[in-house]
């Protein structure tokens, strides 16, 4: 195994990691916005983080280049779908869920 | 669409597809005939106000918001394996004067690309965004990004980013 494998390898594992534990948000965080954060953000990263891991593997190729490219592409077109989602919950009305602790701020200001 | 960016295509094409027989480059000149056609369709965007990104400042910018990006998904990875009690979600909408349009949708895009905040809606320089928690709020707020995206089109721009009241005539609470 070369140095660049090496290298290669353990960026790819970070970027799988970082995708699971956008997995895990979409399950655990409590509300839309919050896991459109996990599903959109946490992914983006974790799928740049890999695919810059594969471009070093396969060296300086054209393959690496086109992953490259998806790479870029990704950083393009997600932040577009995550606004879509979002904005769309927005605009329908669908209010942020607040922790218990803000929730009991806002009531003593009210007071 | 130039001619120049239809030929820009067709060259990317040759170099991803590698074939150069008539077949495959057959089908590349359909596609990029095919996009020319539909992007002539496309309404202008090129709307007042639009001025030149600044080249060797935005491949500067970029590197700089990967690495933001990569900091950011660390911080908002531990808030989802932590407790439940780490987030306090919020929104808040906030007005920052950019050059042109084309800084406001590179700063939106930015916001929403760095994990922790979402740009939920823009209006003008208007901006609502989403926050997980304080931290990412209080990052917006800072104004370093701002500035920077201002930048990539003016190196004298200087902008504020200030915080306006959530709550206006339409939108959100029915």
């Amino acid at each position: 195994m070369s140095v660049s494998d090496i290298i290669g390898s353990v960026l790819v594992f970070v970027g799988l990691l970082g995708m699971l534990i956008g997995s895990i948000g979409l399950v655990r965080l409590p509300d839309f916005f919050a896991r459109t954060h996990a599903a959109s953000k946490v992914d983006t990263v974790g799928v740049i983080v890999a695919v810059v891991g594969i471009a070093i593997i396969s060296g300086l190729t054209l393959d690496a280049l086109k992953v490259l490219l998806i790479g870029f592409f990704l950083l393009l077109t997600n932040p577009v779908a995550a606004h879509a989602l979002g904005r769309a919950a927005w605009k329908s009305g669908l209010k942020p869920w607040r922790s218990d602790a803000q929730e009991a701020k806002s009531e003593e200001a009210g007071k | 669409m130039s001619l120049a960016a239809a030929v820009g295509l067709f060259v990317l094409w040759v170099l991803f597809s590698g074939k150069l027989d008539a077949f495959h480059l057959g089908i590349g000149a359909l596609s990029v005939a095919f996009l020319y056609w539909q992007e002539s369709r496309l309404p202008a965007i090129r709307g007042e106000g639009e001025r030149r990104l600044r080249i060797v400042t935005t491949v500067v910018y970029v590197f700089w918001l990967l690495w933001q990006m990569l900091l950011a998904a660390w911080y908002v990875a531990k808030k989802i394996l932590g407790p439940k009690e780490g987030l306090q979600p919020r929104m808040f909408r906030f007005r920052c004067e950019m050059p042109s349009q084309v800084n406001s949708v590179l700063f939106a895009n930015s916001i929403t690309l760095t994990p922790g905040t979402l740009t939920v809606d823009v209006e003008g320089d208007e901006m609502v965004v989403h926050a997980l928690t304080a931290d990412t709020e209080k990052d917006v707020f800072e104004g370093d990004m701002a500035q920077r995206v201002a930048r990539l089109s003016e190196a004298s721009a200087s902008v504020s980013v200030e915080k306006l009241p959530l709550e206006t005539k339409k939108e959100g609470r029915v």
